[in-house]
């Protein structure tokens, strides 16, 4: 009996020692369940990290603090922060040699803080390890350096460290689900803007097949009485510069119509067996006498094995000429133009890979707000009137009726990258 | 009859078992926010049949600790104030398990075989389910049957009739507890955790082990020891002090999301383990 008295007369002591500790704790708590409120769920890792590593030196004395975080692709643990920075690479190395004796993934796997000597750090210096976990996932570490001896550490410091460790994991998932999130909206609108383009080119494809064809026969006729008019002998000067200018302005209206209707033929053009490599080759060649391409280095890096593809090759050809002669343009001062082919195998059963075309010039680039123009018939960055604007709309015309894909990518003053894709599945059997 | 029985407990339970002093002592330290690692050490080093017992439970397979530790405070850090306090009351439990009265010796040992499985189903299932206090399962475990124990040594003659109502009818203990006692081993076992100050979350999972869906807030933990109670007594680990199966409460069940085909390999973990633990613990090989 003495002994229970005894025992609840320590038992009501502590009690009133607790309560005013208690109190204290819950404000700490009550502070750091704050933090969340404070951190914008649109602000990035590091801004994160600045608070907490604030939250922790607010928490207990340390002498540097490092941040991990799980790498998405790899899944290993990346140094992200370190400070001061100069220990940077002692507590790359202190993970690794915990890594190495098994005790952090037996930590991770606890998902609770942990303190341990360190390895690493001299002087007795003890490490706390807060892993970052939340339901779903680990995102990271957090790895402290103190000089706190581990026997002096109280449930108090561990309890805050565990709850830190807490908050910190879910405000940094909120911050990476809202980026991931983002990033799909963005592919996803991206995604929609192709369609977009794709249903924008058919329909003046289709409203243009039929326009061009009548407005040619006309044309013809036209051009046919210009003809026989300067092949009679009593003309003079004025009147046969006249015909001259008509017949000149004629042609060009034949040949703004002409490429319309190519673009517009989506199919009926036969194809046949064609090496990519060797037309790529074939094209460079016209290319070769012209002053304005000999201060332009020529790379090429066309891979042997490519598949043979059927496809029409004056159309491709085309596609090539277009491309090679925009890179030209691009590069007035002169450059790099690189092209380059490789075999893209399929990710998925019903499809046979792909073969992969990339010219890549170090010109001026196009602007963003352009860009998505690019495709357009008509739309021209060109100053010069022999420019229809149809050049690029052709080669999207021609790619996808080969069912497959044109590509840009582009920094202004950097260069541009067009990627063409033709399906291997049209490849000759 | 009934209530005159309770009262017997009631008045009998300052005379029940206590904890051994160092382990009431820490419970004290864990209560408190300010109390540091070496505090702890202390207390637990004084007692050093409990600091070799500790160890070797905190460097048996039921961590699986990559390497061995060698002292307390290094063992309080790594784990936490509160692992530590229930591995300390694990392993004075089992003194409270061990046969001082000869009358019902064979319930008793069985009854410590079943509740260590229970313990060790519920760390299972707790890790399963990623729970991340797994030690508190696991004391919960060991303890939710300990109201047996308490009606075992204060009321041997009742607890003979009970045991004899459960032989002849075949029910479940809990059934004749309260048609003989009328009142059951879970209320008991409160009582007794009242007593011993444990957490209130704890005397909560006592309590409510047969009816887990009444357990409030610790409506998990509850739901944790009442499949593993169960599952036990399915695998024939030890004994309940009867050979009926209780029902497994819908409530919990749905609670937990466990899928069927888990609970196979939630069942080899407690076998495999049943043994690893139980010379730990127990000290017999």
């Amino acid at each position: 009996m003495a002994e229970i008295a005894d025992k609840e007369k320590a038992g009501a002591g502590s009690a009133i020692f607790e309560k005013g500790s208690i109190l204290e704790f819950i404000d700490q708590i009550e502070e750091i369940s704050q933090l969340q409120s404070k951190i914008d769920i649109r602000s990035n890792i590091d801004h994160i990290w600045k608070v907490f590593l604030n939250e922790i030196k607010n928490s207990i004395k340390i002498d540097g603090c490092a941040l991990f975080m799980v790498d998405e692709e790899s899944h290993e643990f990346i140094l992200t922060n370190a400070f001061p920075i100069a220990i940077a690479d002692s507590c790359q190395s202190e993970i690794e040699h915990q890594i190495e004796c098994g005790m952090f993934s037996w930590i991770l796997n606890r998902q609770k803080p942990a303190l341990l000597p360190s390895m690493v750090f001299k002087n007795n210096k003890t490490i706390i390890m807060l892993p970052l976990v939340t339901a779903k996932q680990t995102l990271g570490v957090v790895l402290i350096i103190t000089a706190i001896e581990e026997s002096s550490f109280t449930q108090e410091n561990m309890k805050l460290m565990a709850i830190l460790a807490k908050q910190c994991s879910l405000v940094m998932e909120n911050s990476l689900l809202y980026d991931r999130l983002k990033k799909e909206h963005e592919e996803l609108k991206k995604a929609q803007n192709q369609i977009l383009q794709a249903e924008k080119l058919a329909s003046i494809g289709r409203l243009t097949a039929g326009a061009s064809h009548e407005i040619l026969n006309p044309l013809n006729i036209i051009s046919g009485y210009i003809q026989m008019l300067l092949m009679k002998a009593d003309l003079d000067e004025r009147k046969i510069k006249y015909l001259n200018v008509m017949s000149e302005q004629v042609e060009r209206i034949s040949k703004i119509v002409n490429g319309l209707y190519q673009f517009s033929r989506i199919s009926g053009s036969e194809k046949e067996n064609v090496n990519i490599n060797d037309l790529i080759r074939n094209v460079i060649q016209l290319f070769e006498h012209e002053d304005r391409y000999a201060n332009i280095t020529k790379v090429l890096e066309l891979v042997d094995d490519l598949p043979v593809l059927k496809a029409n090759t004056n159309n491709l050809k085309q596609v090539f000429f277009i491309m090679l002669s925009n890179a030209r343009d691009a590069m007035p001062k002169g450059g790099e133009l690189r092209v380059s082919t490789k075999f893209v195998p399929a990710g998925t059963e019903d499809s046979d890979g792909w073969v992969e075309i990339k010219f890549q010039d170090t010109g001026l680039g196009i602007p963003e707000e352009v860009i998505d123009k690019i495709f357009d018939p008509f739309f021209t960055t060109k100053a010069s009137k022999n420019e229809t604007g149809l050049g690029l709309s052709l080669s999207y015309g021609v790619i996808q009726d080969h069912g497959g894909s044109i590509r840009v990518q582009s920094q202004l003053n950097k260069g541009t990258t067009f990627t063409i894709r033709l399906p291997a599945s049209a490849s000759a059997p | 009859m009934d209530s005159k029985n309770l009262k017997r407990i009631i008045k009998n339970i300052e005379d029940l078992p206590t904890l051994p002093r160092t382990v009431l002592k820490i419970s004290e330290l864990v209560n408190n926010p300010k109390s540091s690692a070496r505090d702890l050490s202390n207390v637990i080093t004084d007692d050093q049949v409990l600091t070799v017992r500790l160890l070797k439970l905190v460097n048996s397979s039921f961590y699986g600790f990559p390497q061995s530790i060698s002292t307390i405070t290094g063992a309080i850090v790594l784990l936490g104030f509160d692992a530590i306090r229930n591995l300390l009351l694990t392993t004075s439990v089992f003194d409270l398990f061990s046969n001082r009265y000869r009358q019902h010796k064979d319930i008793h040992e069985k009854l410590w075989d079943h509740s260590l499985g229970c313990a060790i189903g519920a760390k299972i299932i707790g890790t399963y389910i990623r729970y991340e206090k797994i030690e508190e399962l696991f004391v919960s475990g060991l303890l939710h049957d300990i109201g047996k124990i308490v009606e075992m040594l204060f009321l041997p003659d009742p607890f003979s009739n009970v045991m004899n109502l459960v032989k002849n009818r075949n029910i479940l203990m809990i059934t004749a507890e309260v048609e003989v006692l009328g009142f059951s081993h879970p209320v008991v076992g409160k009582m007794l955790a009242e007593k011993w100050n444990l957490p209130l979350k704890l005397s909560n999972i006592l309590e409510y082990h047969h009816q887990p869906d009444q357990a409030g807030r610790y409506i998990h933990e509850a739901s944790i020891v009442h499949l593993a109670d169960i599952l036990c007594r399915s695998i024939d680990l030890g004994s309940g002090g009867d050979k009926k199966i209780p029902n497994l409460n819908q409530q919990a069940w749905e609670l937990l999301k466990i899928k069927p085909n888990v609970l196979e390999h939630i069942i080899q973990d407690m076998e495999r383990e049943f043994h690893d633990i139980n010379w730990v613990v127990t000290g017999k090989t």
